[in-house]
C-alpha cells in the first residue's frame, strides 16, 4: 500500500474523470465571496465603459479560464459594456477568437470594432503593457488580430486610446507575463480596478493581492469559472467539469490515505 | 574591454533611466523610458527569429544525419513552417487556419496541462506521509482544502468545509505567502541593483561577480 | 509639478537606502573587513553531488532556467547557477543540455555556457546544439523538456528560475526517470511542488544568494547582507504598521503612501 505503482494511480484517476463526464452527479456549487466581488464590480460598470480582458494563457489553460472569459464577455455584452481582448502570450489572439466564435452568434446586434475588439498578441511582454498605458496603437504596432489597421475607423478605438481609458481589467492567466504585471503596470499606478482568473495551482500566490485590495475579488480556476457561469445563469463547461474535479479530489485523498496506512503498517512491523 | 564594459555601461544607463522613470516625474525621464520600452519591444520581436534559427539548426542536423528519432524532427519542421506559411498566406481568420489550430495545437496543449492531474495525484501519494506532527497538520490542511474546493466536500460534509478552506486561504496561506514574497521581492530588488551596477555579471558567463 | 511622482517618495527612499547599504557593505568588503558567514544552502551544496552522479553514470545533466523572461530577476539569478553547473560539467566532460522557453534568455544562456566552458579550458567541448530554444509556449516548452528528459538519459535535473504551472510536470517526470533533482524558485506557489517531488529545493530568495554562495566573493556577500538589512527594515515596518493599524493609527500608512 505504501508503494503503489504510479501507473495504477494514473489509470484510476483517468477512470474517475471519464465516469464523472458519463454520469454527471450534478452536485450543488456554492458561489464564493471572492467570485461574487469580481462579478459585482463588473456588473456595476456603466454602459459604454471599456473592460479589457488580458488573454495571458495558452491552450492548456482553456478548461479553467475560457469559461470565465466567455461568461465575462456575455455579462459585458448584456450590460452594454465594451470589451477589448489583448494579450502578452503568443496564443492570446486565438484564445480570444475561440470565445468570440461562440459568443458572436448570441449577440447579432453587437459589432466588431464598435462593441468589442481583438487586439491579439503583441510582442514585448510587460514592457508592451507599459507602452499600452501610453498608446495602445503604438503598443499594438497599428494592427489588430484580424488584420485591421488601428485605429482605422473603428468606433471603439475613438474612446480607447490607451489603457488609461479602461474602467476595469481582467487578466486570465496561467503564468508569466500575467496578473502581477497587470497589477504593477495598470492597477496600482493608474488606480484602475481589476481582477484575475488564474489556474488553481497559482491561486495561493494571488491571495495577498486580494486582501490588500489590489485585486477586486478573484476567480479561482475552474471552480471560480463554474461559479461565474452560475452567476450569469448560463451553466457551461466549467460547471460540467466540477463533478470530475470532485471525484478526482476524492481519489487523490483515498490514495493519500492508503499510502499512510501502508506507511504506518510498515513502521509498526 | 568592449565585450564587458560597453554592455555594462549600456545596462547602467538604460536600467537607471527605467528605474528612475518609476519615481521621477520630469518629462525627459518619462519620454526616454517610453522610447526604451519601444526598443525593448522591437528587440524582443527580433529575437523570435533567433529561436527559429536554433530549432532549424538542431532539427535540420538531426534529419540530415538521420539520427535516432529524425522523423519526429521532420514533423516538427513541417508543423512549424506549415503553420507559418498558412497563417501568412490565408490569414489567421481563415477556416483552414482555425481548423488546424483548434484541432491540433489546442488539444495537444490542453493534454499537456491536464497531465498535471496525474502528476499531482502521484506526487501527493508519495509526499503526504504522517512522519511528524508538522506533516500531519500539512496533511489534514490539504485534505480540508481539497474537499472544500470541490462541490462534493460541501455536499457530503456540510458548509464548514468551504468556510474552513476560505479561512485557510485567506489567513495562514496569505500570511505565509506575504513573508516569502517580501523576502523574494527584496532579493529581486537587490539582484537587479547588482546587475545594474555591474557587480553581478553572471549573464556574461562564469558564476558572476566582478 | 513635483519632481517625485505622487506615492513614490517612500519607495524611492527605501530603494536609495538599499543602494547605500550595498555601497557601505561593498566598501567594507573591499577593505577586507570581516563579513558575517552565509548559512549552508543544501540545494546549492548538492549541485556537485548531482553533476557527479550524472558523470559516474555517463548520463546527461538537464538545466532549465524556468519560463520567466530576461527582465525577471529569477532568470538573472539562474544564470549564476547555470554558469557554475556548466563549468563543473565542462570540467568532468559531462554532457549538459540547457533548455529555454524565451528567445532572449536562450541567446544569453548560450553565451553564459560558452563562457563557462572557456573558463574551464574546454572551449572545444562546448556544443551549441545542447543549448536549445524549445517553444515560446508554456506547455509546448514543458512537453519538449519532458521528451528530452526521457530520450537523453537525464540523471541530474536542475530547475532554477521562475516556474509556474509546468513545475510539477518537470519535477515529476524527473522523479519517474530516477534523476537527482535540485529545484528552486521564488514563485511561492510552486515551491510546494518542488518540495514534494525533488531531492533538494531552494526556497524563495535562496536562489538570489547563489552567486555569493558559489563564489564567496566578498563584494557579492556584502550585497547579500545588505539585502538582509532591507528585510529587517521590512519586517520592522510590517510589525509597527500592524500594531498602529490595530490601534487605528494610519500615520505610518499615510507616510508610506506619500
Amino acid at each position: 500500500m505504501a508503494n503503489i505503482d504510479r501507473r495504477i494511480i494514473y489509470v484510476i484517476m483517468m477512470l474517475a474523470v471519464i465516469y464523472a463526464f458519463i454520469k454527471p452527479m450534478g452536485l450543488p456549487i456554492t458561489v464564493s465571496q471572492h467570485t461574487k466581488t469580481a462579478y459585482n464590480a463588473i456588473d456595476a460598470l456603466p454602459a459604454g465603459s471599456i473592460l479589457v480582458l488580458g488573454m495571458d494563457f495558452s491552450a492548456g489553460g482553456i478548461p479553467e479560464l475560457e469559461p470565465a472569459g466567455k461568461a465575462i464577455f456575455y455579462q459585458c455584452m448584456k450590460n452594454n459594456v465594451r470589451v477589448v481582448f489583448m494579450g502578452m502570450w503568443v496564443m492570446a489572439g486565438d484564445m480570444a477568437e475561440r470565445i468570440l466564435t461562440e459568443m458572436e452568434p448570441l449577440f447579432p446586434d453587437k459589432k466588431y470594432g464598435v462593441d468589442y475588439i481583438n487586439i491579439g498578441y503583441k510582442a514585448g511582454g510587460a514592457p508592451m503593457l507599459e507602452k499600452a498605458v501610453d498608446d495602445i496603437v503604438l503598443a499594438a504596432v497599428g494592427i489588430d488580430h484580424r488584420g485591421n489597421a488601428l485605429p482605422g475607423n473603428m468606433a471603439i478605438m475613438q474612446d480607447f486610446k490607451s489603457l488609461k481609458d479602461v474602467s476595469f481589467w481582467v487578466c486570465l492567466s496561467t503564468g508569466t507575463p500575467g496578473t502581477g504585471d497587470w497589477i504593477r503596470i495598470v492597477g496600482d499606478p493608474l488606480k484602475i480596478k481589476g481582477t484575475t482568473d488564474i489556474v488553481s495551482v497559482s491561486i495561493p500566490e494571488q491571495m495577498p493581492y486580494v486582501q490588500s485590495g489590489q485585486l477586486t475579488g478573484i476567480i479561482q480556476g475552474m471552480r471560480g469559472s463554474a461559479e461565474y457561469e452560475l452567476l450569469i445563469k448560463r451553466p457551461g463547461r466549467a460547471v460540467a467539469g466540477m463533478d470530475a474535479q470532485s471525484l478526482t479530489h476524492v481519489v487523490i485523498l483515498a490514495f493519500i490515505l492508503l499510502g499512510n496506512l501502508g506507511y504506518l503498517v510498515r513502521k509498526k512491523s | 574591454m568592449v565585450r564587458k564594459e560597453l554592455p555594462l555601461a549600456i545596462t547602467f544607463i538604460t536600467g537607471g533611466i527605467v528605474i528612475l522613470a518609476n519615481f521621477l516625474a520630469p518629462a525627459w525621464f518619462v519620454q526616454t523610458n517610453k522610447d526604451i520600452t519601444v526598443w525593448y519591444q522591437i528587440v524582443t520581436a527580433l529575437f523570435c527569429g533567433l529561436g527559429v534559427v536554433n530549432l532549424c539548426r538542431i532539427h535540420g542536423k538531426k534529419v540530415s544525419q538521420k539520427r535516432e528519432g529524425w522523423p519526429f524532427s521532420v514533423v516538427m519542421l513541417v508543423s512549424m513552417f506549415g503553420f507559418m506559411l498558412i497563417a501568412l498566406y490565408v490569414g489567421q481568420q481563415h477556416q483552414l487556419y482555425k481548423n488546424l489550430y483548434n484541432n491540433t495545437i489546442v488539444p495537444l496543449n490542453a493534454t499537456m496541462y491536464s497531465i498535471l492531474v496525474f502528476y499531482i495525484a502521484s506526487a501527493a501519494y508519495r509526499a503526504f506521509r504522517v512522519r511528524s506532527a508538522e506533516a500531519t497538520i500539512l496533511l489534514v490542511t490539504a485534505a480540508i482544502v481539497m474537499l472544500g474546493k470541490a462541490p462534493i466536500g460541501e455536499a457530503v460534509l456540510g458548509s464548514w468545509v468551504a468556510s474552513w478552506t476560505t479561512w485557510i486561504f485567506d489567513v495562514p496561506n496569505t500570511a505565509g505567502m506575504r513573508g516569502i514574497q517580501l523576502g523574494a521581492t527584496l532579493g529581486g530588488i537587490a539582484m537587479a541593483l547588482r546587475v545594474l551596477i555591474g557587480i553581478e555579471r553572471a549573464h556574461f558567463g562564469g558564476t558572476g561577480g566582478e | 509639478m513635483s519632481v517625485i511622482k505622487s506615492g513614490m517618495v517612500a519607495p524611492l527612499v527605501f530603494e536609495l537606502a538599499l543602494c547605500l547599504a550595498i555601497a557601505v557593505l561593498i566598501a567594507r568588503a573591499r577593505k577586507g573587513q570581516k563579513l558575517p558567514t552565509i548559512r549552508k544552502v543544501a540545494g546549492l551544496d548538492a549541485l556537485d553531488e548531482a553533476i557527479g552522479r550524472a558523470t559516474e553514470m555517463g548520463a546527461t545533466v538537464h538545466y532549465s532556467p524556468g519560463i520567466g523572461d530576461i527582465a525577471n530577476p529569477q532568470t538573472l539569478a539562474s544564470f549564476a547557477i547555470m554558469g557554475y553547473v556548466a563549468k563543473t560539467c565542462a570540467k568532468y566532460d559531462t554532457r549538459l543540455i540547457q533548455t529555454n522557453r524565451n528567445n532572449v534568455v536562450y541567446s544569453v544562456a548560450e553565451e553564459v555556457i560558452k563562457q563557462a566552458y572557456a573558463d574551464a579550458g574546454k572551449s572545444d567541448a562546448f556544443n551549441a546544439d545542447d543549448v536549445r530554444f524549445l517553444s515560446e509556449d508554456q506547455f509546448g516548452y514543458a512537453s519538449a523538456c519532458v521528451g528530452i528528459m526521457h530520450r537523453e538519459k537525464v540523471r541530474a535535473n536542475i530547475l532554477i528560475g521562475a516556474f509556474w504551472a509546468e513545475s510539477l510536470i518537470f519535477a515529476e517526470v524527473g522523479a519517474q526517470i530516477g534523476s537527482i533533482q535540485i529545484a528552486g524558485t521564488a514563485n511561492t506557489h510552486q515551491i510546494p511542488f518542488f518540495i514534494a517531488a525533488c531531492d533538494y529545493a531552494l526556497l524563495g530568495e535562496e536562489i538570489y544568494a547563489a552567486s555569493a554562495y558559489l563564489t564567496r566573493e566578498p563584494v557579492l556577500v556584502g550585497c547579500l547582507i545588505a539585502q538582509d538589512w532591507g528585510k529587517m527594515v521590512g519586517v520592522a515596518l510590517v510589525i509597527v504598521g500592524a500594531v498602529m493599524a490595530t490601534m487605528k493609527n494610519n500615520s505610518l500608512k499615510d507616510l508610506l503612501l506619500k
